[in-house]
């Protein structure tokens, strides 16, 4: 198959559950739609490499990681300031209903590693063991970022869903 | 409360997500191949300008001198110019730029007086010298807002790049040489560069030509932040041979470069872990390395330029919020950070990075913008309304914005 028919056809397959699991990783929708199409151009600019890989889907999402990460540490400020709700985070996208984008909004309070080893496992589905070669570390590392996260992450949203004067009060931190 | 609903997440999102005609990608490849064409080094169009001689290089000493006549210019695509937060004002020394309303604001004294300067196409530039700018029209893509109905949002190609030798009075287009500089000009500055293919480049201040650097530090994905450094040339990365983050230093402006390995920190686990060391220093020789992200807090000190590095025994007060990543060394040894506390935006400071603790800064009060350096000597903090200059770190004084 020519490369650039499997790039097409993998844009076709993986693209919205690209978006999707960038949006929980990165907390932006736009930035979520731009590195997705940053890794698929990047297939395009290797074809051959990209024929040779036996999951496109994980080279792709590994790609998109990768931009991500890069694009991170540029706005290690904003993020930081975004965690410290000092600005708001929860970005409204039509048609993600509100809780969902809390969900979002809790998952970007999350250190980096636990996020994408949540992001990977309950959005990617992936095993843990493939969340343990994904991120490079090891399986019981994976289980208890996982196990971490899950709490953090009902604490983040129970902490959300406190009074209003309590929300009100943070903002203006 | 609401549940851990991850796949309703996945549906909305999925449902949600606009997907771009396939030829939208293709369109998109022409950037990427843009960028990795000028950070590889890439190949240069035969495009010959005679611009005068070019002062950058004399040619390697272990190689015969090339064949006489000017070296072979072309226009570079691609410049990362973003590496590291921007300031509230670029400069160098007492040349300070800003630009506001799409108007470069200009002043050479300080921020005492300001002048109004033209900056045709530029809405994003570095200053390498007191009167050397490079500019662009931005080295990012440039998102569609999400709600956007009218046609897409320009992407910036990397095109068009400018440089002025004469403090922003005049603008040319900018041309990369295909001879390598030996050194970083004196009273100037490299580019910032960021990423598995940074390579370090310099702009001559008298001809405004762009060259890379013949000797490059042995790192994988290196990355240099003008804004953390005062005197000295150091770039972070890590040890090809162990992936362990490293500090690579140069006394000799770039010509030779000597590369320590943090030995006490783990390998990144892939590629793809970007947590290197955050470098700085004031003098060239004091300096700090600041691990945030991927662990602990961890901070190193060197008093030898960077040759050697020791892990000190940081205790960063309970609750101190870094606003970092990036920090600055002081003229007197110490190390200076924004940090966010219960409800306000204060600084943490230590004389030897043995301890910290949160205070105000004496003339810069009210501010949570990190610290950065406008060349050597010369410190900013701000925020859009506020400037405050340092000359030591340690005192501070505001200065006029336009």
């Amino acid at each position: 198959m020519d490369a650039t028919e499997a790039v097409r056809q993998a844009y076709h397959a993986h693209y919205r559950r690209l978006v999707a699991q960038l949006y929980g990783l990165t907390g932006s929708f736009v930035e979520a739609e731009d590195v997705v199409q940053e890794a698929y151009a990047r297939a395009l600019t290797r074809p051959a490499r990209f024929l040779a890989v036996a999951n496109p889907e994980g080279w792709l999402r590994r790609t998109a990681f990768n931009v991500a990460r890069t694009r991170y540490r540029r706005r290690w400020l904003f993020d930081q300031l975004a965690r410290s709700r000092r600005i708001g985070v929860a970005e409204q996208v039509p048609g993600v209903s509100p809780d969902r984008v809390a969900l979002v909004a809790a998952l970007a309070r999350l250190n980096r590693g636990t996020r994408e080893a949540v992001i990977l496992h309950h959005l990617a589905d992936l095993s843990v063991e493939d969340v343990a070669e994904n991120l490079g570390v090891p399986v019981g590392t994976v289980k208890a970022r996982l196990s971490r996260g899950r709490a953090q992450l009902a604490r983040h949203l129970a902490d959300d869903a406190a009074p209003h004067s309590l929300k009100t009060r943070s903002s203006h931190a | 409360m609401p549940e851990l609903d991850f796949a309703g997440l996945r549906s909305d999102a999925e449902a949600a997500a606009r997907q771009p005609e396939f030829d939208a990608v293709t369109h998109r490849v022409k950037t990427v191949r843009r960028r990795r064409a000028v950070v590889l080094g890439g190949v240069f169009l035969a495009v010959v300008a005679v611009t005068g001689a070019v002062a950058l290089t004399a040619g390697s000493p272990d190689r015969q001198p090339g064949p006489a006549g000017p070296p072979a210019l072309r226009e570079p695509t691609s410049l990362d110019l973003g590496m590291g937060l921007g300031g509230t004002v670029e400069g160098y020394g007492d040349h300070f730029y800003v630009l506001r309303n799409g108007q470069l604001m200009v002043s050479e004294d300080q921020g005492r007086t300001w002048q109004r300067r033209e900056a045709p196409g530029v809405t994003r530039f570095r200053v390498l010298g007191p009167d050397l700018l490079v500019g662009g029209a931005g080295g990012f893509m440039i998102p569609r807002p999400p709600n956007a109905t009218a046609k897409p949002t320009p992407t910036p190609t990397g095109t068009g790049y400018q440089v002025s030798t004469d403090g922003g009075r005049t603008w040319k287009a900018l041309r990369q040489s295909e001879r390598p500089a030996d050194a970083v000009p004196a009273g100037t500055r490299p580019l910032s560069c960021d990423g598995d293919e940074c390579r370090l480049a310099v702009v001559d201040p008298a001809t405004g030509i762009l060259a890379e650097l013949r000797s490059q530090p042995a790192l994988d994905s290196p990355a240099f932040d003008p804004g953390s450094t005062g005197e000295g040339l150091w770039m972070t990365g890590f040890d090809p041979a162990t992936q362990k983050p490293a500090v690579a230093s140069s006394a000799d402006r770039g010509a030779t470069w000597q590369v320590t390995v943090l030995d006490g920190e783990a390998p990144r686990p892939n590629p793809a872990t970007m947590y290197r060391p955050y470098v700085t220093t004031f003098d060239g020789r004091t300096g700090y390395a600041l691990f945030v992200g991927g662990g602990d807090t961890r901070v190193y000190r060197t008093t030898d330029g960077a040759r050697t590095w020791v892990r000190t025994a940081a205790n960063m007060p309970g609750g101190a919020f870094l606003l970092g990543p990036t920090s600055v060394a002081t003229a007197d040894g110490g190390h200076l950070m924004a940090v966010q506390t219960s409800g306000s935006t204060r600084y943490l400071t230590s004389p030897d990075g043995r301890t910290y603790k949160v205070v105000d800064l004496p003339g810069a009060t009210g501010l949570g913008a990190p610290p950065r350096f406008l060349g050597p000597g010369r410190l900013q903090i701000g925020d859009r309304e506020h400037l405050y200059l340092s000359d030591d770190g340690r005192t501070w004084r505001a200065a006029t914005l336009p």
